[in-house]
């Protein structure tokens, strides 16, 4: 319990230093949110006078201590530029960016739990070898380059799958999952590597154990040695990175968020840096980080309450 | 000699220069023939390329072409505008009328039209809502548009008079554009703080969800007072900030309508068979400003000179615009013909006598160096480059500084440039812009320009009597702009918007703006 | 990751597969895992031409990288332009050869950059502990929880433009994991009998973690550097596809193929060359990177 309640204020701390430093890093950005609200007809003069009106005049800690002390009454603040209510925006948002990982999780799991099988079958065998080898053409394509081709080839040529576009779950679940596909493939073609390499490690290793040397005893055929006995224990490992990888890529998805035209967190963020709506990128960054830290924090306490040794242990790392 | 030329041809004379003003700008078209195979029914899917900024004209600044093309939907000014006669006609008011001396118009308003939430639309309404935007206390970016107006009175519910602090022949165009200024919220939403958000118009469609960042959702209003013209259940705006993404939604079905600025996407859908090309004139452009404030390397004529002669128009729209917008010399409009406008064509030879003549005149031997901000955007870049190459070859070196949008904008008023790439917005009147640009004391003034005859001549230009008058000096302006050099052009305004064949009935993009109230589906 | 190749690389190679002639298998695969094969010398030497290329390119006698040939305004392929032009006319090999340089300065410099100050976190934190210990876990923890692309966004509008800024914010993207290793390994040798020993006969700190410490943490750290460089690569890519990267007129791939995004259906040459070309170069650093990496796990053990 003491190594949780360690974690805890690490979580805390953490959170405040996330933020100060956003906060400051925000405020260096040349240029301010009244140049963007002013446009380009108006003068220096004008943007003086909306910067007064808006308070960013004021010096930038007591714009902290004020925001921080909001975020404690729950008010995110609103955005300058669209006078949103900055959680709602990000509400709104965040279904549609987890959905997306998701969506991309679950293709990478399909293709890294078979490759992953059949590598750690023969290790350096020619399976493994050719595994590895598309392992590493596919992380080696860059994923916007392969969302561009991926919408030219399966929307634009063969019209199977559409361009763009986001339809919510209310429109039906194939209308929905549609839109979805192709931008979910662009990141896990990128993403199963790294499970599929990790699955392979564990398995190799759980392979190793007697029980599968008995289990080959007893005459059992390899498929199901591979699905029944050895995949489960050998997943742990997998399932952990897989509910980080979520957690850090709600922030990596800008590009392809922006290529597909998906409304997401993603997006909302880079509009709102182009634009310098910062109670906006406060807030979106304030909330990946809490996404982070929580998911960190969900893991420790798996582990704790799965293996007791690290309740007692209480280092990081 | 100067002459005025304007097309199309209209018959009075204040009509005329009025149509000269108007040319192309947003203003709202309520005629449409109307056809006899028209179907109703089906929803519109249009992209936009931002958010809408919402329905507040005074928390609002100006109205790009996405939030006029959604406020279109939900709005409605007094006034529509006909491009093809040049004219004013009847859309909320019925009739106007002015005075003598052309300083009170009486405006004779529609009545029975019902705000979408049931309440009358009345004289209150208009008398509020210029009123909101002219009181200094509000800060309405939208006050310079119409500063003219004094004040605006409700005589009864249907009748408001507009009185002017003198005869202002562009009055009628700015009340039947489709900017924030224009257009008449409903007074009640406004004062309740929620016409931001929720705006409430007399429009022929409802806001009925915004999704924030994804899309707006629009509705047919069953109660609109011109019910009879509106054939579409629902229109689905879209946002989708990607030129490419845009278009690839519109090619594979996604979306109905899309404009678009790109020279390869315009070229592009043209050839498309599946797709209807849609193109308007606009006035204005885009601009390259030099900054030859005093201190600056640019101050120097004979530098400023020759860097125009340097700068190359037809090669970036050939290169960048992909011949999809046209070389200008002027900002008012390909419509208005001012003759001679002393335009500085490129002439590598002519920009190093000037350079010549330079260091003859300060004895500077060193290699002139000057720097150039542009934005990270493709078309930013292909400027920059562009500009680097020709200016090397007439012996300046152009540093480039590519920024974002933000932080153009904040370098180019804080004077910190040498040269920028920037631009004159389209506007139904190009006075207002030309004025405050030129004169020596406002900051308004980004380039520098100190020049007696300029100045004067704006003075004169903003108190003709006449609107023939008016353009004539204001073509006068613009030679004797070109002649100091301070502003170049890149390019002037041509709107592209692209549907598919089966949406019917969607005008040209007026100032950018695409109308699409009136369409139909042929499916 | 690279602890968890490492391990596979040790795992497998301490075992045979289940069949009769273990050892005989055994030796076999090792020995078969110990030769570079092609997967390594056909990428080694594309890496090599393509640096050479870069580090040569003003003694190609190409057409410099910004110099508009009027005459040919995107062009396909032809004579004085063995690739091609882009749409202002320039010629697309010089780009692209142009281009590599970023490129490969970003993927060395940026990876160095960030495990040289990762290593350095990571030993202090790891050899001292307490305090130091406690601070550096809390910045780590605090930079892991800004998403990556953000830190790069704002670096880029903040500072805008130059190479090393950009070498510089990437790296800073490499320090979390690199810590994290160096300091998992310090605290393994910290408490070792070597370490203690030098300690007791007086050593500085500093000495001890240069000549103690740092030679026995050095190699899972190369291999880090050698999995970052291809990442490197790609970010660039992607950064300079937003228009973030380095400034106008140097030309780096990631741009290029983004200029030649929207004349993709009229001259697909404009993105495809340096797709083709970048896709060649991270793939032959990955697998370059992953036989080092194998044979370094070999050595290693082989030593111990």
């Amino acid at each position: 319990m003491n190594y949780l309640i360690k974690r805890f204020q690490r979580l805390l701390i953490v959170l405040g230093v996330v933020t100060l430093i956003t906060f400051l890093l925000v405020n260096v950005l040349p240029g301010d949110v009244a140049y963007e609200i002013a446009g380009m007809d108006s003068s220096e003069e004008e943007v003086q006078e909306i910067r007064e009106e808006l308070g960013l005049n004021r010096p930038v800690l007591i714009r902290y201590v004020e925001w921080v002390t909001g975020i404690f009454t729950g008010d995110w603040g609103t955005s300058y530029i669209s006078d949103e209510d900055v959680w709602e925006a990000i509400t709104d948002r965040f279904p549609v960016s987890f959905e997306l990982m998701i969506l991309a999780q679950i293709l990478a799991l399909l293709l890294a739990i078979p490759a992953g099988m059949i590598s750690a079958f023969r290790p350096n065998g020619r399976g493994d070898r050719i595994i590895g080898t598309i392992a590493f053409a596919s992380v080696s394509m860059p994923s916007f380059m392969t969302a561009i081709l991926l919408i030219y080839f399966f929307s634009l040529h063969l019209g199977w799958l559409p361009a763009t576009g986001y339809e919510p779950l209310s429109e039906g679940l194939w209308q929905n999952l549609r839109p979805m596909i192709l931008p979910a493939l662009s990141l896990a073609l990128v993403e199963w590597t790294i499970l599929m390499r990790t699955l392979r490690v564990e398995m190799i290793a759980v392979l190793q154990e007697n029980y599968i040397a008995l289990a080959r005893a007893k005459g059992m055929s390899n498929l199901r040695i591979l699905l029944v006995h050895a995949l489960r224990p050998s997943s742990f490992s997998m399932i952990t990175l897989l509910g980080l990888q979520v957690a850090r890529l709600l922030g990596g998805t800008i590009i392809i968020e922006q290529i597909f035209g998906i409304p997401g967190v993603g997006r909302l963020l880079i509009h709102a840096v182009y634009t310098r709506d910062f109670i906006v990128i406060q807030g979106c960054v304030t909330f990946f980080a809490l996404a982070f830290v929580t998911a960190n924090f969900l893991v420790d306490i798996a582990y704790a309450w799965l293996d007791p040794r690290v309740r007692t242990r209480g280092a990081h790392g | 000699m100067r002459k005025i030329m304007i097309l199309p041809a209209a018959h009075l004379r204040t009509a005329t220069a009025t149509a000269a003003l108007a040319a192309g700008m947003a203003l709202a078209a309520p005629a449409y023939a109307q056809d006899s195979e028209m179907k109703k029914g089906g929803t519109l899917h249009v992209a936009i390329e931002t958010d809408f900024e919402g329905g507040d004209p005074v928390e609002s600044g100006a109205a790009g072409a996405t939030d006029q093309t959604v406020l279109m939907t939900i709005e409605e000014p007094l006034l529509g505008w006909n491009h093809e006669t040049g004219q004013p006609e009847p859309l909320l008011a019925t009739e106007w009328s002015a005075n003598d001396d052309g300083t009170v118009w009486t405006f004779k308003l529609r009545e029975g039209v019902k705000y979408h939430d049931g309440s009358d639309f009345t004289s209150e309404d208009v008398a509020h809502h210029f009123n909101r935007i002219l009181d200094p206390e509000n800060k309405s970016r939208s006050r310079n548009y119409i500063s003219v107006v004094d004040e605006v009175v409700a005589v009864d519910d249907y009748t408001v008079e507009f009185h002017l602090k003198h005869a202002w022949a562009a009055l009628l165009p700015w009340l039947s554009a489709t900017q924030y200024v224009s257009m008449i919220p409903s007074s009640e939403q406004v004062e309740a703080g929620e016409q931001q958000r929720k705006p409430i118009g007399t429009g022929p469609f409802k806001l009925v969800e915004w999704r924030s960042g994804d899309r707006l959702v629009m509705e047919k209003n069953p109660d609109y007072w011109n019910a009879d013209e509106i054939n579409l259940d629902k229109i689905e705006f879209r946002i989708l900030p990607d030129t490419q993404t845009r278009f690839a939604s519109l090619q594979s079905g996604e979306v109905d309508v899309i404009w678009s600025d790109r020279g390869p996407t315009i070229i592009q859908a043209q050839k498309d068979p599946d797709l209807v090309t849609l193109v308007s004139e606009g006035a204005g452009g885009a601009t390259i400003n030099l900054n030859g404030k005093p201190g600056k390397q640019l101050a120097n004529d004979n530098l400023r000179f020759a860097v125009a002669h340097a700068w190359n128009q037809a090669a970036v729209t050939k290169i960048s615009w992909q011949d999809t917008r046209p070389n200008i010399e002027h900002p008012l409009g390909g419509n208005v013909e001012c003759g001679d406008v002393n335009y500085r064509d490129f002439d590598i030879a002519k920009a190093k006598e000037y350079i010549q003549a330079y260091r003859d005149e300060t004895g500077d031997q060193d290699p002139i160096k000057l720097v150039m901000i542009h934005t990270t955007t493709p078309r930013g870049r292909e400027l920059g480059e562009i500009y680097q190459q020709t200016a090397r070859a007439a012996g300046i070196e152009l540093e480039l500084q590519p920024v974002d949008q933000t932080t153009l904008v904040k370098r180019t008023y804080g004077g910190d440039f040498d040269l920028t790439g920037w631009r004159i917005g389209d506007a139904p009147d190009i006075g207002p812009q030309l004025y405050s640009y030129t004169r020596p004391d406002t900051s308004y003034n980004l380039t520098g320009f100190d020049d007696d005859q300029l100045t004067e001549l704006g003075d004169k230009m903003r108190t003709a009597t006449t609107l023939e008058e008016r353009m004539d000096l204001q073509c006068q302006m613009v030679a004797r702009m070109n002649e100091r050099a301070r502003i170049l052009y890149r390019g002037g305004g041509r709107y592209y918007a692209f549907t598919k064949t089966y949406v019917k009935n969607v005008p040209e993009p007026y100032g950018g703006a695409v109308n699409v109230t009136r369409a139909w589906l042929d499916q | 990751m690279a602890e968890l190749s490492q391990s596979s690389g040790k795992r497998a190679a301490a075992t045979a597969p289940a069949q009769q002639d273990r050892h005989a298998a055994a030796i076999a695969m090792y020995r078969k895992r110990n030769k570079f094969g092609l997967f390594f010398w056909i990428p080694l030497v594309w890496l090599i031409i393509v640096a050479i290329a870069a580090i040569g390119a003003p003694f190609w006698g190409l057409p410099p990288a910004d110099e508009i040939d009027w005459v040919y305004l995107q062009s396909p392929p032809v004579e004085g332009h063995p690739l091609g032009t882009d749409v202002l006319g320039r010629d697309l090999l010089s780009r692209i050869i142009w281009g590599a340089r970023v490129s490969l300065t970003v993927g060395f410099a940026a990876p160095f950059i960030g495990v040289g100050a990762g290593m350095i976190l990571g030993m202090i934190a790891g050899y001292y502990r307490g305090w130091a210990d406690e601070v550096i876990g809390i910045a780590i923890d605090s930079w892991l929880a800004i998403p990556g692309l953000v830190v790069l966004l704002l670096f880029a509008v903040v500072f805008g433009g130059s190479l090393f800024m950009v070498c510089f914010s990437l790296g800073l993207l490499f320090i979390p994991t690199a810590a994290r290793i160096t300091r998992a390994a310090t605290l393994n040798y910290a408490g070792r009998e070597f370490v203690l020993a030098a300690r007791a006969m007086g050593a500085s700190d500093f000495r001890i973690l240069t000549k103690e410490v740092l030679p026995n943490i050095i190699w899972p750290l190369i291999a880090f550097i050698l999995i970052d460089i291809p990442i490197a690569i790609v970010i660039e890519g992607a950064l300079s596809f937003l228009g973030l990267s380095v400034k106008a007129p140097t030309p780096s791939w990631g741009g290029i193929i983004a200029e030649g995004r929207e004349h993709l259906s009229v001259s697909p040459h404009i993105s495809m060359y340096p797709t083709i070309v970048m896709f060649l170069t991270v793939l032959s650093f990955n697998l370059v990177g992953d036989a080092i990496r194998r044979r370094l796990a070999d050595v290693r053990e082989g030593a111990i």
